[in-house]
């Protein structure tokens, strides 16, 4: 591979890096890139840059997520999990509703605790359902907030 | 650690640190670019450098950033230094310390 290739190819791979890094950098790192290549053999220096760029793209796409500010005011930690809410919710609510409805379940004689358990489950699964829907439509919100 | 001792002898550009640092730890650290300024990124927003590129009047390559330790830059790498030193100091009278390995 000629040095004019090398030096493309390896512009190509800083593309992995993330839009900060790579816009703040990525001159710079093309140009030691070619120092590099003026003074070493072209198979050391790739050599030495994948194992450089697999090492540190991940650190740094791992930096760029620590360092993004939280999205606006929206940032109680559920907001990002609302599907997970609304998953349980519904996953309890079948649950109780197949317990409550389907035979053979309501065949069987629920003792007092069991109804009892059966209403807060049901009421527990409505408010995740709930909890859900409006993290979902809050977090929608907020994303339309910060690009729009 | 490496980069701002190098960074101690005075401003110097990124393939320059990176050459000082292999050698000051006699190819016992070798950073490649993105490394070099991922750590150099990271300094910066700790405020233990600063860039150069527009103070100087550079002749040759123009696209080179240069960096030079800020005050708070020095005292780090000097305390660094001085915990280096006491650290090699204390351990000269262990025994294992002065036998050479085989």
């Amino acid at each position: 591979m000629n040095t004019q290739r090398s030096i493309a190819a390896y512009r190509h791979l800083t593309s992995l890096y993330p839009k900060s890094f790579r816009d703040e950098y990525r001159d710079d790192l093309v140009a030691v890139f070619t120092e590099q290549l003026n003074n070493k053999h072209t198979a050391h220096v790739w050599l030495f840059a994948v194992h450089d760029l697999i090492i540190s793209i991940p650190s740094q796409h791992l930096e760029a997520r620590m360092n993004r500010p939280a999205p606006q005011s929206v940032t109680i930690i559920g907001i990002r999990h609302w599907r997970a809410f609304l998953l349980v919710g519904i996953a309890l609510l079948t649950v109780v509703l197949i317990v409550i409805n389907v035979p053979p379940y309501n065949e069987r004689q629920l003792p007092e605790f069991g109804w009892v358990l059966m209403m807060m489950s049901l009421v527990i699964s409505i408010g995740l359902i709930t909890v859900g829907i409006t993290m979902g439509i809050a977090g929608r919100s907020a994303r339309h907030g910060t690009t729009g | 650690m490496y980069l701002l001792l190098a960074l101690l002898d005075g401003e110097n550009h990124g393939y320059a640190l990176m050459r000082l640092v292999d050698e000051q730890s006699q190819g016992a650290v070798q950073m490649g670019p993105g490394t070099l300024y991922g750590t150099l990124n990271r300094l910066f927003a700790d405020g233990l450098i600063v860039e150069t590129t527009d103070d100087s009047d550079r002749s040759g390559n123009e696209r080179r950033r240069y960096y030079r330790l800020t005050q708070q830059g020095e005292q780090v790498a000097h305390a660094e230094l001085d915990r280096l030193r006491t650290l090699v100091h204390r351990f000269r009278k262990v025994p294992a310390f002065k036998a050479t390995p085989a």
